[in-house]
């Protein structure tokens, strides 16, 4: 019985085998908790089984767990440490079956062991008593496979080069830094740099001792078989095997304690996206948590983030966020209310978590007690009759009032255009409640955006102007409003087009920005660049522009950013914004005051520079 | 009386047995720059809520400082933290900070 119980997991294979069955039982575990745990809807999951749903998801475990194609769009060469090491294995392993099959004498062999194609090269040689002899001898004399086993190893230990580069020098990946470790993270890390180099000298011990093996393991065993005698490259052989399995023992039940745990949840993530499960307002939710365990900490939102990049702020990005609320380590104000919700770090992530959302969580967290009466003081509205109603409503908004150049252009090109409009916050803004809402205190903020709600609906008019992206963002995607709402660089493209505005087109250089709110948070990109074209000459320069834009610093989602951290992180903007020192034209009036502090050239707001441009 | 825009002054005198230094302690090393302020008032003169009610920043960082805590508690809740006053103080407080630290101080009371 023991006896037979070894011919099928000798010894040595324990290791591996208790490892993989830890990290298939946790994969099991995990998946049907986050099921659970899902406060959507649980039998949306079933969705995801639907065809076009389960192609869907195939196709982006395939594109983004194996070949990591969004990394490879950060940088090249981090793109192939990553896929080398993920697709080589899964390569490895396909390979290393089909020999496998091929050694036992082809398909009809029935079901294998999973360690068996793992460590085929020692059953082929020193377990031998188990296989026929010329079965393996057909497979050494292919070589095909054996050449291949070689090419996927080497290709693997280039990426593990890699990784060790990049762990100590890792400006060569075009990355500031990479992530701090912790313990599970320092021994599961240990275990996957030691497993292909273990690997390749077993194999080639093997190799040397026995006089088999491709380019890379044959050339290495015939350097090992010159120089150490053949009695002790056979005693050898076992224990190399042993280190082999040890390393991948330790990886795999690591995997659950450290960060390679979004090998196991990054499918079901992506499963859960396609089946269309909607993250709930609370980290608690099945689908948060996969996204939190998902995160890799691979740094890349460290590495773009302005945060890390002009302050010296480097430990409060998603990376450490998913990591502190994993391990339920109590978060700091700092990590909490630091950041600016700026979102590059959602566009930028490989694994598209929205971090955002995890924050914004935690910051309405933050809050035990809600005041629900807070803006009692907000005078009540009076009812307006029906003939006084207007087409237009014009919402400055607070920074507005700030830059009052903006609205009294807005106005000009208003009346230019003889539009019939009111100016709702002309005596008085009330908050759009975004500030509120990103600070988390949501039952705040509502009772600002009801206030305003109720103004708007009661002016009878069909479109509202605002002037600053942060309103624009919350009037249109979080008041549910019955009227159109659009930016006024849309307006003013609008009116354009309408042929209600006639411009000059003179021939001023200028520079544009765009506005984190407007250009990531609601996708106007092409209405501001249009109208620059009709009056100016657009010299952009800027790499990162339209969802990838700079934030400009002044961003209200932070509550702990300094003054001096703000304005480091605006010249380090202006600098790639605007490196040939033209006018620079921005569509928001908090860009416009922040860059105006640092600025050496005029910063003005595209309203400016329409108004200033109007045929007479 | 009232019409004529005249009124008696409260009492101003402070007792000390109901302040407390507690806040200002806490904002000193939650939010240093409170303690920069230098009372200009700019924050109040460009303030929001202030528009539509007697809200004044510099009136809470005086209320804190004088450890009247009780009249800050449910004030400071007027604030729309729209962030006009960080943008303009001269001196450099982070404002918003001041004002959520504040309220942070309370929530966790
Ligand atoms: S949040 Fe995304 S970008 Fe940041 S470390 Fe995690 S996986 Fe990488
Ligand atoms: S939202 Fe912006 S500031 Fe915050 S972590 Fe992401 S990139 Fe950094
Ligand atoms: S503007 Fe700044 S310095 Fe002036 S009172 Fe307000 S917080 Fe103090
Ligand atoms: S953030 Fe608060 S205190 Fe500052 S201007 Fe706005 S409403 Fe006033």
């Amino acid at each position: 019985m023991y006896k037979y119980f070894l011919d099928i997991f000798p010894l040595f294979t324990i290791p591996f085998n208790v490892g993989l069955l830890f990290f298939i039982c946790t994969m099991i575990y995990k998946t049907l908790r986050w099921t659970m745990e899902i406060e959507d809807s649980q039998w949306k999951i079933l969705k995801g089984f639907l065809p076009q749903n389960i192609w869907a998801s195939v196709k982006e475990i395939c594109r983004e767990s194996l070949l990591h194609l969004r990394i490879f769009k950060q940088n090249l060469l981090l793109g192939y440490m990553h896929t080398s090491l993920a697709f080589g294995w899964f390569l490895l392993i396909v390979f290393g079956n089909i020999e496998a099959k091929i050694v036992r004498g082809g398909l009809g062999t029935g079901f294998e062991l999973p360690h068996y194609p793992i460590f085929l090269k020692y059953f082929a040689t020193e377990g031998s008593h188990s296989l026929p002899k010329t079965v393996i001898d057909f497979s050494i004399r292919t070589g095909f496979f054996d050449f291949m086993m070689d090419l996927l190893l080497l290709i693997i230990l280039s990426g593990c080069c890699l990784a060790y580069l990049k762990r100590f020098h890792s400006t060569t990946f075009g990355m500031k830094r990479t992530t701090k470790l912790r313990l599970g993270d320092k021994i599961t890390m240990g275990a996957l740099w030691c497993i292909f180099p273990a690997r390749l000298i077993a194999e080639s011990i093997t190799s040397g001792a026995y006089g088999t093996g491709s380019f890379l393991t044959g050339t290495l065993g015939n350097v090992f078989a010159q120089i150490i005698p053949q009695a002790y490259l056979l005693k050898s052989v076992a224990p190399f095997w042993w280190i082999y399995s040890i390393t991948l023992g330790i990886f795999f039940v690591g995997v659950p304690y450290s960060r390679y745990m979004h090998i196991l949840s990054e499918p079901v993530l992506i499963f859960m996206r396609n089946a269309g499960v909607k993250p709930s307002k609370k980290n608690s939710d099945g689908f948060s948590q996969a996204e939190i365990f998902s995160c890799s900490r691979c740094g890349i939102c460290v590495n773009n983030c302005q945060l890390a990049r002009a302050t010296e702020i480097r430990s409060m990005q998603p990376t450490y966020l998913n990591r502190e609320i994993r391990h339920h380590v109590p978060l700091s104000q700092e990590m909490l209310r630091t950041c600016l919700m700026c979102g590059r770090c959602n566009v930028t992530c490989p694994v598209k978590i929205d971090s955002i959302q995890t924050r914004a969580n935690e910051r309405r967290a933050m809050w035990s007690k809600h005041n629900e009466n807070c803006f009692a003081y907000l005078p009540k509205v009076l009812k307006e009759s029906a003939e006084n109603s207007v087409d237009v409503l014009y919402f400055a908004g607070c920074m507005t009032h700030l830059t009052p150049v903006i609205k009294n252009s807005m106005m000009k090109i208003m009346r230019a255009a003889d539009e019939n409009f009111q100016f709702l916050d002309e005596n008085g803004t009330i908050c759009c409640g975004r500030p509120l809402k990103l600070s988390g205190q949501e039952v705040e903020a509502e009772q600002l955006m009801a206030a305003n709600k109720e103004r708007i609906i009661n002016s009878g008019a069909k479109l509202l102007v605002t002037s600053c992206p942060i309103c624009y963002n919350t009037f249109k995607n979080e008041y549910n409003l019955p009227i159109e709402v659009v930016h006024h660089t849309e307006y003013i493209q609008r009116l354009i087009a309408e042929g209600k505005l006639q411009l000059t087109k003179t021939d001023e250089q200028v520079a544009y920005h765009d506005p984190c709110e407007l250009a990531r948070g609601t996708h106007v990109t092409v209405a501001p660049r249009e109208v620059l074209n009709a009056i100016a000459v657009l010299d952009e320069q800027a790499k990162q522009k339209g969802e990838k834009t700079l934030c400009c610093g002044g961003s209200l989602g932070s509550t702990r950013a300094t003054n001096e951290q703000r304005q480091n992180i605006a010249k380090a903007a202006l600098r790639h914004i605007n490196p040939d020192k033209h006018t620079l034209v921005t569509a928001c009036p908090m860009c416009k005051r922040t860059f105006a502090q640092v600025s050496d050239t005029k910063v003005v707001d595209i309203s400016e520079l329409v108004a200033k441009n109007i045929k007479e | 009386m009232n019409q004529f825009g005249f009124s008696i002054n409260k009492d101003k005198s402070i007792d000390m047995d109901k302040t407390s230094q507690k806040l200002t302690q806490y904002l000193t090393t939650e939010e240093p720059s409170f303690n920069i302020c230098m009372s200009c008032g700019t924050c109040s003169a460009t303030c929001s809520a202030g528009n539509f009610t007697d809200f004044s920043l510099r009136r809470i960082n005086l209320l804190v400082l004088r450890g009247q805590l009780d009249e800050v508690r449910d004030e400071v809740n007027k604030c729309m933290l729209c962030g006009k006053c960080t943008l303009l103080c001269p001196r450099g407080v982070n404002t918003r900070g001041v004002i959520v630290a504040i309220k942070q101080y309370f929530d966790k009371l």
